[in-house]
């Protein structure tokens, strides 16, 4: 019996419930504002690699989840969605997790998409994906027939399909014979409404409409990753421009239509370029910081309550993103569905003498407190480096390691904790 | 000249074999552990057993180092961790880009900086000599990045000429190419232009005293034949000299350059390499350019040889 939030999205009637109280979603059915062209965008990144599975990167994922689809995945409300599942069953003991294909979708390659293909990329995603911890809670998966996947678990998690349909670096399925490939070697060939066309490392990314693409019926329209998926245009063309002020250029002369992460210095003069556009992404990123528990001086709780009491969110925030910033104590996004703001009074308390009081209460004898970054991500980089400031005027000993980079070459299976450090990470979960 | 020129070859190996063995210590110059570094903060015990396997740390340094040359002489460099093909496929990939807009940078090096040496010597301590000057010591002083910049913003953004970014293969569009290699090679230019000018007018300036000059004069020679026959010749020289010099900046600069621009060519491949700690590039690529270098400057001697025959010691021909 079908009891759980996420399979009401199935049923059409809980369907209509969910659009009629959020007014975000698209209401209509969409269609195209205009068809054909080449839409060229300026990202801010080079990609590394299309291989979605071993890729952390984001600039990877944005340009891999419109060659490749998930089973599930999230809409723009954060909550899980299917997508290459027509229907998604959970046993009552929270157990066995059925996911029935939708029928037609074929791979670029021409192949029909079947659960063989689903096995194999799970399969490569539990051996070298970047998030297989994601999997480690699972038994056992099988495909029961050609259209019929099941997972199932060794101790049920409420979660599980949170995690499943996780974008940070989504198990995208590509074709069994792919799936076979060491990391960095398969086709890029998926089910998406693009395919692949050419690849110049450093240079662009072009993809191609695919015009035999099946979009998902369920949805009246695009939400987040999820929901029907339509390619308008031709090609598009995502061209590597990592510098910023070459970006902006590129922008102001129309070489690109779309430039992302736009300087702050630079929003003025944009703003005033006609056919320019600002668009401000409200839910883009959440700067984080993890303590490390399992570690002196961390481990002990008062330290950690002493470092929450310390920080001035405000000042932190302004140095990362030059003013661009809501602050919000929770760990989701306003409007999404586990937005809540319990525990609001600890979030950005800046009371020095509190911070003073639960140090010299903990016991804490001046030992190093290590603020773990990188500086790849001047948002990251110039957080640590506010905080690091503020813990000490509050009596700590904090010191900052930056590794030169924040784009790992392999993949972690599980978070090992290290000696009294932190790391900061922007980026939902 | 061919026993020079194979004579020199040779000398170029010990220091190949030098620099070979500065790329396979790479990955020990890292403080602490090769694997710890390129897994990152988070990779598990698993992970970094499985890197040091893939990079051969694992095995005892002589088998290393004899693993490291057999493949070096099979020209296998090992594969890239970022890009996930073979270093010598990426570098072969991305040379022609490169190599395509240092020619093009150094056509232009050549032509700005001999024309305004000369014309600032020939009007030596008038206007146009400190005209040229001024020009020369902009060119040494401006950051080619910042140049770079300025330049999208002049000529993209204002007047529209040409391209703020891309590249156009030249086999596919030569004047595609153009537009979109002519600010890279530019900004690479202005900088070596300076230095030519520099040096090729006070050269000039000390040739032009010189008596078989002042004989050429006395003969009724116009002064173009003067100039351009008797002086040029002398001049070459120390320009032939730098040549080296230039070409290493070249390569270097390409760095910055290709990145801001969006060229994919060796310096994007290199810069990338290194800021995502790819060890296998990096090893690659500085071996690869410390080839090209020493063939280059090879080349330069040689022909240096040819320009004049009074260097070619030994009495080679």
């Amino acid at each position: 019996m079908p009891s759980r939030r996420f399979l009401d999205l199935l049923l059409p009637g809980a369907l209509t419930a969910l659009l009629s109280t959020t007014s975000v979603m698209a209401q209509e059915a969409f269609t195209c504002p205009a068809t054909g062209g080449d839409l060229i965008v300026g990202i801010e990144s080079g990609v590394p690699t299309l291989d979605q599975h071993t890729a952390t990167s984001s600039a990877t994922r944005n340009v891999a989840m419109n060659i490749f689809e998930t089973l599930v995945i999230r809409d723009e409300n954060m909550n899980p969605a299917p997508d290459l599942a027509a229907s998604i069953d959970v046993s009552e003991d929270g157990l066995t997790y059925t996911f029935v294909l939708r029928e037609g979708v074929k791979f670029h390659n021409g192949k029909p998409l079947t659960t063989a293909d689903v096995v194999a990329s799970f399969d490569r995603y539990k051996e070298l994906g970047v998030n297989r911890a994601t999997l480690d809670v699972v038994a056992s998966w099988e495909a029961t027939d050609d259209m019929t996947f099941v997972i199932t678990l060794n101790q049920a998690q409420p979660t599980f399909l949170e995690s499943l349909s996780s974008y940070t670096v989504p198990i995208v399925i590509v074709p069994a014979e792919e799936a076979a490939k060491p990391a960095g070697q398969i086709e890029p060939i998926g089910t998406g409404p693009f395919k692949f066309a050419e690849f110049v490392p450093d240079s662009f990314v072009r993809l191609e409409r695919y015009d035999e693409y099946v979009a998902n019926d369920s949805f009246p329209g695009l939400s987040g990753f999820a929901g029907h998926k339509q390619a308008c245009v031709d090609t598009v063309t995502f061209r590597m421009l990592t510098e910023p002020g070459a970006r902006m250029a590129a922008l102001e002369t129309g070489e690109v239509h779309i430039a992302e992460n736009v300087p702050t210095i630079s929003q003025e003069r944009l703003a005033g370029t006609e056919g320019v556009e600002l668009v401000r992404l409200e839910n883009f990123a959440l700067n984080v910081a993890y303590p490390n528990w399992s570690a002196p001086p961390t481990d002990n709780l008062q330290v950690r309550q002493a470092i929450l009491a310390a920080l001035d969110m405000e000042e932190i925030m302004e140095a990362a993103t030059d003013g661009a910033f809501e602050l919000n104590p929770s760990f989701q996004f306003p409007d999404t569905g586990y937005y809540s703001t319990a525990g609001e009074e600890f979030y950005n308390q800046h009371d020095l003498e509190k911070a003073k009081a639960l140090l010299a209460e903990s016991g804490y004898n001046n030992e190093p407190i290590v603020l773990l970054t990188n500086q790849q991500f001047p948002n990251m980089y110039n957080s640590a480096l506010v905080m690091a400031a503020q813990l000490q005027a509050a009596g700590m000993n904090a010191e900052l390691r930056a590794s030169s980079t924040g784009r790992r070459l392999l993949p972690p299976v599980r978070r090992k904790p290290r000696a009294g450090t932190s790391s900061s990470r922007s980026g939902p979960r | 000249m061919l026993g020079y020129t194979v004579s020199r070859l040779l000398q170029a190996i010990p220091i190949l074999f030098l620099v070979s063995l500065m790329a396979f210590g790479i990955i020990y110059l890292i403080p602490g552990d090769a694997a710890t570094v390129i897994g990152g903060p988070s990779a598990s015990a698993q992970d970094l057993a499985q890197i040091r396997a893939n990079l051969g740390l694992d095995q005892p340094l002589h088998v290393q180092i004899l693993t490291f040359y057999t493949n070096l002489l099979q020209g296998d460099l090992g594969r890239s961790l970022l890009l996930g093909v073979p270093v010598t496929e990426a570098i072969i990939q991305r040379s022609p880009v490169t190599i395509g807009i240092a020619i093009y940078s150094l056509v232009l090096t050549i032509v700005l900086g001999l024309s305004t040496g000369i014309i600032a010597a020939l009007n030596h301590n008038r206007w146009l000599d400190q005209a040229a000057t001024i020009f020369a010591l902009i060119g040494v002083s401006l950051p080619n990045f910042w140049l770079a910049l300025v330049m999208i913003v002049l000529f993209s953004v204002n007047l529209g000429w040409l391209p703020t970014g891309g590249y156009v293969p030249f086999s596919q569009d030569p004047i595609g190419w153009l537009r979109t290699a002519t600010m890279p090679a530019v900004s690479l230019a202005l900088l070596q232009a300076g230095l030519l000018t520099r040096i090729t007018r006070s050269t000039m300036l000390e040739v032009l005293s010189q008596d078989y000059i002042r004989t050429a004069r006395s003969k009724g020679i116009s002064e173009w034949k003067v100039v351009g026959k008797h002086a040029l010749a002398n001049v070459m020289m120390p320009v032939v000299t730098v040549l080296g010099l230039i070409l290493s900046v070249l390569l270097s600069g390409s760095i910055v350059i290709e990145t801001i621009f969006g060229v994919p060519g060796i310096g994007a491949l290199l810069g990338n390499a290194i800021s995502s700690r790819d060890y296998p590039m990096i090893q690659g690529g500085l071996l690869f350019v410390t080839a090209a270098l020493l063939l280059l400057n090879i080349l330069v001697d040689v022909l240096y040889t040819w320009l004049d025959p009074r260097i070619r010691v030994g009495g080679g021909k």
